[in-house]
């Protein structure tokens, strides 16, 4: 009998010894992925400080041009260090931020030094070199951190460990501390005199005029009205508030005997507007083809109140037709003021509609009269894209501004394009491609 | 009396075994079958750009293993909270890179990854990923019953959905 007690243990120590090594292991390898990352992130930054200086002291466009180009891909690089470090619950806003900025101004001189329009002016100068004293801040403080983990070898599997252990409250622990003093000496600093052209506008928010809230009883009533034009028996319920971008009532309509599923829709707290809404029912089957089920969606849209909206784009995913509609101000279309619509193919169903940037972006605009006419927009097209389509349209291009443009649909071998040239000076703002990704077919449960 | 108790010792060790190697071996088959498939990748992009149906499977999958138990509601809004912080600039610009940021969502840490999806959590996935946001806006999410974290307490909430508050 003792025999069978004596491999019992051994057996237990022999499993739990290697258990414990494969852990270990298993500990190392993460350990040793955080290492690299932070180590990395802290070269990039000594790096993009260090031709952040370049282009200050170099007075060549040439050298501008590569420098630039060679900082925009080291913030990318240095995001991706910061995205797989475990600092998930460690406030970098300010450290993110300068990040971001320093992305968004090397990549607008870039894009304005290669078009050649001369050297860089005194206003981005002054912005680099702001850039250039926040970055000494950042990459000073990274190697001190750095050589203080190579000194006291300090772990970062400990940092996530005792960041769980702690249930992510985390204080008095050197790794966390160091990327937090970062970011308050960055606080400290002004913002970034960033020259209107560097910073991407939002699109200009429509003034929503908001005179007296309306009631819950009163959101329920548009809301039911809005999904069931004639009552049959359905009944609206408030689900949540919410206090984000736009104030609104969630409500929700429970469905009648024998129906699939709930709807639910999201009511504009200043004037009832239904800003979106959903119903939550599987589709199995499609038996109507994405163009049959469009015109279930424009009458959708006309019933609604959305008159006069041209669709842009339809794709199908599983039995589900997605669709973006975009209003009209006299023949431009307005692409930032959007619509979407989801259509069940199974019975041609609404079962979404999402109006978010329609009600916060609508507005009419004050539009310049194209200066390039039609006509002499053809020899600008590239001959290689069979051009289908020709029409004026308004669009947020690469840095948040809104430009009159005309819209170029066309293909190249199988693939959809459009590219859109400015009204005014003929040059590219933007180009979409339209082609779907590869699609795989992946297990689900339920 | 003795003898019992070796037996049960030896039995419970045994079945301690067999139960670790079993989980194992599931959690590996698990992950391996759909990590399979994900490889080809379209990135989606910081500013619009293409959304192939393969981020629709990462988003479900997190969605699934985040809020398993929340209604439709609840799942989109979890879902447009990851599609919230790729726009931005203070997180991964890709959802890859927003689910997998080390300690970001427990579901990841905890393995419930890479489970199956529910086929719910799609099509909350899809919705979340074409624009619908029931958050309006919100990159932080938590069930008050669990978190105890001071800092994330400290954001601004936005909504209370299910069993989840946002906050920005």
């Amino acid at each position: 009998m003792p025999v069978i007690l004596v491999i019992a243990v051994v057996g237990t120590a022999v499993w739990g010894y290697q258990e414990m090594k494969i852990r270990q292991k298993l500990q190392n390898r993460a350990e040793s992925q955080y290492q690299k990352a932070f180590h990395e992130l802290s070269w990039h930054l000594d790096n993009i400080s260090g031709q952040l200086a370049q282009i200050l002291v170099s007075s060549s466009r040439e050298q501008a041009v590569l420098t630039l180009a060679t900082v925009w891909r080291q913030v990318f690089a240095a995001q991706a260090n910061i995205g797989s470090l475990p600092l998930a619950l460690v406030p970098l806003s300010q450290t993110e931020k300068f990040l971001d900025n320093t992305s968004i101004v090397a990549n607008f001189l870039l894009s304005q030094t290669a078009q050649g329009q001369g050297g860089l002016s005194e206003d981005s100068i002054k912005t680099l070199e702001e850039l250039y004293q926040r970055s000494q801040v950042v990459a000073q403080d990274l190697n001190k951190l750095g050589a203080k983990i190579l000194n006291h070898e300090l772990s970062w599997t400990q940092v996530e460990t005792a960041a769980f252990a702690a249930d992510r409250n985390l204080e008095d622990n050197t790794i966390v501390d160091g990327f937090k003093l970062i970011d308050k000496k960055l606080e400290e600093y002004p913002e970034i005199n960033a020259a209107e052209d560097f910073t991407p506008l939002e699109p200009q928010t429509k003034k929503i005029s908001g005179q007296k809230e309306i009631s819950v009883q009163e959101a329920e009533k548009k809301a039911l009205l809005w999904w069931y034009p004639t009552p049959d028996g359905h009944k609206a319920a408030l689900s949540y508030e919410g206090v984000g971008d736009i104030p609104t009532y969630g409500i929700e309509i429970a469905p009648l005997k024998g129906e699939t599923g709930p709807v639910y829709l999201d009511v504009s707290k200043l004037d009832g507007t239904v800003v979106w809404a959903m119903k939550a029912r599987p589709v199995e089957s499609g038996k109507l083809n994405l163009s049959a089920a469009e015109e279930k969606a424009q009458i959708f849209l006309e019933k609604h109140d959305y008159p006069n909206f041209v669709m842009v784009k339809s794709q199908q995913e599983d039995h589900v037709g997605i669709y973006t509609f975009v209003p009209r101000q006299g023949e431009i279309l307005l692409y930032p003021d959007q619509v979407k619509l989801q259509v069940a193919l199974d019975n041609g169903e609404i079962i979404g509609f999402e109006g978010t940037p329609y009600y916060m972006f609508h507005h009419p605009r004050a539009l310049p009269a194209a200066k390039l006419t039609r006509e002499s927009l053809r020899p600008l097209i590239n001959p290689r894209l069979k051009a289908e389509l020709i029409r004026p349209a308004l669009i947020v291009n690469t840095w948040g501004k809104e430009v009159l443009t005309w819209e170029v649909r066309g293909s190249f071998y199988k693939e959809k394009f459009a590219i859109f040239y400015n009204a005014q000076t003929g040059s590219e703002e933007a180009i979409i491609r339209f082609t779907r990704p590869p699609e795989f077919t992946f297990t689900v449960e339920g | 009396m003795k003898r019992k108790v070796i037996l049960l010792f030896v039995v419970f060790s045994l079945l301690m075994a067999v139960g670790i190697w079993q989980q194992r071996k599931e959690h590996h088959q698990e992950k391996s079958s759909p990590y399979g498939a994900i490889e080809v990748v379209t990135k989606i992009s910081k500013k619009g750009g293409t959304v192939s149906s393969n981020d629709v499977y990462v988003l479900s999958k997190i969605i699934s293993g985040e809020a398993r138990g929340e209604n439709f509601l609840g799942q989109v809004a979890v879902g447009a909270v990851i599609v919230n912080r790729t726009k931005s600039p203070n997180f991964p610009n890709t959802v890859y890179g927003v689910i997998f940021e080390p300690g970001a969502f427990d579901a990841v840490s905890d393995g419930q990854y890479y489970r199956t999806p529910a086929s719910s959590a799609v099509r909350a996935a899809r919705t979340a990923i074409n624009g619908w946001d029931p958050t309006g806006g919100a990159f932080y999410y938590w069930n008050p019953a669990k978190a105890t974290s001071n800092w994330i307490w400290s954001r601004p909430i936005i909504a209370r959905i299910g069993r989840h508050v946002f906050a920005r």
